[in-house]
């Protein structure tokens, strides 16, 4: 396989998976938003989407609206939803040729609904309407990237874009809190829910309630999306994958030692040790960074980049 | 209100030479077998917005140079085929086998012992001065001396038995994706009508081309490598590169990811490392395909794979320096290298055409500007082309002054009336110019395969004689229809 198409393909993942993470983060944004004192919610969100400089290049004023924007539709800004949408559409066609022609389609049809969408409209029609819309779309171009892909090495580098930008994601989000410090009277009540939408949005509310059978507990929660091995959205079942997928690729490779180095952390540690040598958000700043040098690792020992 | 007979051919009413009819006006055999189903249709509404759906889901779109950047849209197409009987098309396929023997023939020879050169059939200058002769290519002969690997001949026809070739694309013929998909979009909109009728399939075109190129390998290699070389996804065919690509099975590669090793092989960057390439499908021009022998400055092409050929490390498809058989200064001399070469009668016409660096074509041309068709020897996609009865005083004086400035950059042919089809309108049908392109497989000298189809493209504009999809024309599926004894109705 070219190494540029491995390297297409590892993106077009990622940017969907993006796509799909700037989504859910945006979503929760607009529920808390709805709760009492919570009027700080979204610089936080553009901090953790690292585009807080660029926004304030564009925007004076912190708005809900002007966020939405800037992280829906702006194409300057990497991150937007249509920005991935458009750069994952772009990756799939450039390899068009060895996709399965289903995964085209699909992403062409997400694209070309996507060029008649606008601020004014999704206000009319509902944002709720449209974050489900995206998380639908990048939902079952996932799915058929699972089900019609032929488990080959385009298909390793596709888990690994999924993967690896989940992993992050997953870290940046349970990070929000950290940048949300809620204080007053109604400090606990607002924790509850502010904790209760970061589990939403990755779909965990459910899992935790099931595995955990207790209330909202900060501890409780970050250990899900961290250690837990059986959530799919969580940090070690991210590593878990891209173990799986670089081993796949190749039996030893500088990548997958790195890879193992992470997860055999996740799996022997827990939130009580790594809170005795630095607070939780300096270790998902670890992990973050981790990541990424991860992720360059992976295109230099398969893409020569 | 909808009538019953909105669509029926007989209600059709041509105003010049139209594919349904015969010499004396009547409705063809193909066409009246049509023109049963036809007739009973009601509305195309929906099937025309199924086909832009499925079109545009498939995402068969071009980009419009000179249009804001990623501006994407549809080639028109019409759901009223083109049909070609099977004793029209026989002559079609002799015809076009024959001329793209010749025209290979040809290029053997100019860029080796130049026959027909010194036998004073073709001029020697028009060739060796020809800014397309390629002396780079000089006494290289390519394995199985093939130089046309894919050809695309236009034709036109003006009666019920007289076709002209307008034009031989011998370079990188695009439009073949279109005729597939074309094809596929029938039979999805109208599969009742291909279990009725004897449609010849042309879906194998790939499969043929495959074999095209293996044949085309250095060395007879059982299993080699081919790759189908693309400009990249911003490139107006890049959907076909990719589709072709698919189809074969091969890998889409762009210049990047080639190289060419110190023992002048070429390879591929892969994630296992190197890998050796033997055949290039290469849909760049010669211009660009090697920074290293021709342009410099080509970021789309490769340093090293002109040298690589020329050792017959690797195989070009097509072969360098092919521009100069498809020149249209040097076409007026084709019907002559078919007699020359093949010793046969030209079994399509030639349309006449005025050399205007000839002083008598030239003087000729310039007092009958207004009932000619004037075209620049290099120019394609239908761009810097003057159709005189259709042009403006301006836009005759305009050519006038820059046929004086350089008259060896132009030719000119008689206007011919293209034959018409009948095409979906929103009154009806109504007739609209159309040409054929058909492909030609060349696996050697001897051995030409075209598959029973083409590319039909239609100018929409009432009147057009412009068939370009760049100035508005659009596409219609291409039937050759069997004999009808064997359909299964």
């Amino acid at each position: 396989m070219l190494s540029r198409t491995a390297d297409n393909i590892f993106w077009m993942a990622r940017q969907v998976e993006r796509s799909q993470g700037t989504v859910r983060l945006l979503e929760a944004a607009y529920r808390m938003e709805q709760l009492p004192e919570s009027e700080n919610i979204w610089e936080p969100i553009l901090f953790i989407s690292g585009q807080k400089e660029s926004y304030y290049k564009k925007y004076d004023e912190l708005s809900s609206q002007n966020v939405l924007k800037f992280m829906i539709f702006d194409h300057e800004n990497p991150s937007s939803i249509f920005s991935c949408l458009k750069s994952a559409r772009e990756n799939t066609r450039t390899e068009r040729s060895i996709l399965p022609e289903e995964m085209f389609e699909s992403i062409n049809t997400t694209w070309i609904e996507s060029q008649s969408m606008y601020y004014d409209g999704i206000l009319k029609s509902g944002f709720t309407e449209f974050f489900d819309w995206v998380k639908d779309r990048t939902e079952l171009f996932r799915g058929l990237t699972v089900s019609m892909m032929v488990y080959d090495a385009a298909f390793q580098f596709a888990r690994l874009g999924t993967y690896i930008e989940r992993a992050d994601f997953t870290a940046r989000l349970l990070d929000v809190k950290y940048h949300l410090q809620s204080k007053g009277a109604n400090r606990e009540l607002i924790d509850y829910y502010q904790w209760g939408e970061v589990l939403r949005s990755v779909g965990g509310l459910h899992a935790y309630k099931m595995l955990y059978k207790q209330d909202i507990r900060p501890d409780k929660i970050a250990e899900m999306l961290i250690f837990n091995p059986i959530f799919p959205r969580s940090m070690i079942s991210a590593y878990n994958e891209i173990i799986t997928s670089l081993t796949e690729l190749k039996k030893q490779s500088t990548s997958l030692n790195l890879a193992y180095q992470e997860q055999t952390f996740l799996e022997t540690s827990n939130l009580e040790e790594v809170l005795k040598t630095r607070t939780l958000h300096k270790f998902l700043t670890d992990f973050i960074g981790f990541t990424a040098d991860l992720s360059d690792q992976i295109r230099h020992d398969f893409m020569q980049i | 209100m909808e009538s019953e007979y909105k669509y029926s051919l007989t209600n059709y009413k041509p105003y010049s030479y139209d594919e349904t009819r015969t010499g004396d006006g009547c409705l063809t055999e193909v066409y009246k077998i049509y023109d049963a189903w036809l007739s009973k249709q009601t509305s195309f509404d929906a099937k025309n917005k199924l086909a832009d759906l499925i079109f545009r889901r498939i995402g068969i779109t071009f980009a419009v140079y000179g249009e804001q950047s990623g501006v994407e849209r549809l080639i028109p197409f019409d759901p009223i085929p083109r049909i070609l009987s099977s004793s029209e098309w026989e002559k079609i396929n002799a015809g076009v086998c024959q001329r793209v023997k010749a025209l290979n023939a040809f290029l053997n020879d100019i860029y080796t012992s130049k026959k027909i050169l010194k036998e004073n059939i073709i001029p020697s200058d028009l060739i060796l001065q020809n800014s397309e002769y390629t002396r780079a290519v000089e006494n290289f002969i390519p394995p199985n001396n093939v130089h046309t690997h894919i050809s695309g001949i236009d034709i036109i026809r003006t009666s019920p038995d007289t076709f002209y070739v307008l034009e031989d694309n011998l370079r990188c013929p695009s439009g073949v994706s279109y005729m597939l998909e074309n094809r596929e979009v029938m039979s999805r909109l109208f599969p009742e009508l291909f279990k009725k009728y004897n449609i010849l399939p042309i879906n194998h075109y790939p499969h043929e081309l495959k074999k095209t190129l293996k044949a085309s390998a250095p060395n007879e290699l059982d299993n080699p490598r081919i790759v189908v070389l693309t400009p990249g996804i911003y490139n107006s065919a890049y959907f076909e590169h990719a589709f072709l690509a698919a189809q074969m099975g091969v890998d889409l590669v762009t210049g990047a990811d080639l190289f060419v090793g110190k023992d002048n092989c070429v390879y591929m960057q892969t994630i296992d490392g190197a890998e050796r390439v033997d055949v290039i499908y290469r849909r760049i021009d010669d211009n660009f395909l090697d920074p290293e022998a021709f342009n410099p400055n080509s970021v789309l092409g490769c340093p090293g794979l002109y040298r690589s050929a020329m050792q017959g490390k690797v195989t070009i498809c097509n072969a360098i320096g092919n521009g100069v058989a498809d020149d249209k200064a040097v076409y007026p001399y084709v019907p002559k290298m078919i007699e020359f070469y093949l010793e046969e009668k030209p079994i399509l016409e030639n349309v006449k055409t005025y050399t205007l660096s000839k002083k008598d074509d030239c003087t000729y041309v310039l007092e009958h500007l207004s009932e000619l068709v004037v075209k620049e020897t290099h120019g394609s996609g239908g761009y810097g082309m003057l159709i005189g009865p259709k042009a403006t005083k301006a836009e005759l004086e305009e050519f006038r002054t820059k046929i004086k400035a350089k008259p060896s950059n132009y030719i000119a042919q008689p206007t011919l009336s293209l034959s018409t089809s009948p095409t979906l309108q929103e009154e009806g049908l109504a007739p609209r110019h159309v040409d054929l392109r058909p492909y030609a497989l060349m696996q050697s000298p001897d051995k030409v395969t075209v598959v029973p189809g083409s590319l039909t493209r239609v100018a929409l504009k009432q009147g057009s004689l412009v068939v370009n999809s760049s100035q508005g024309g659009g596409t219609k599926d291409t039937w050759i229809v069997g004999n009808q004894e064997n359909t299964h109705a």
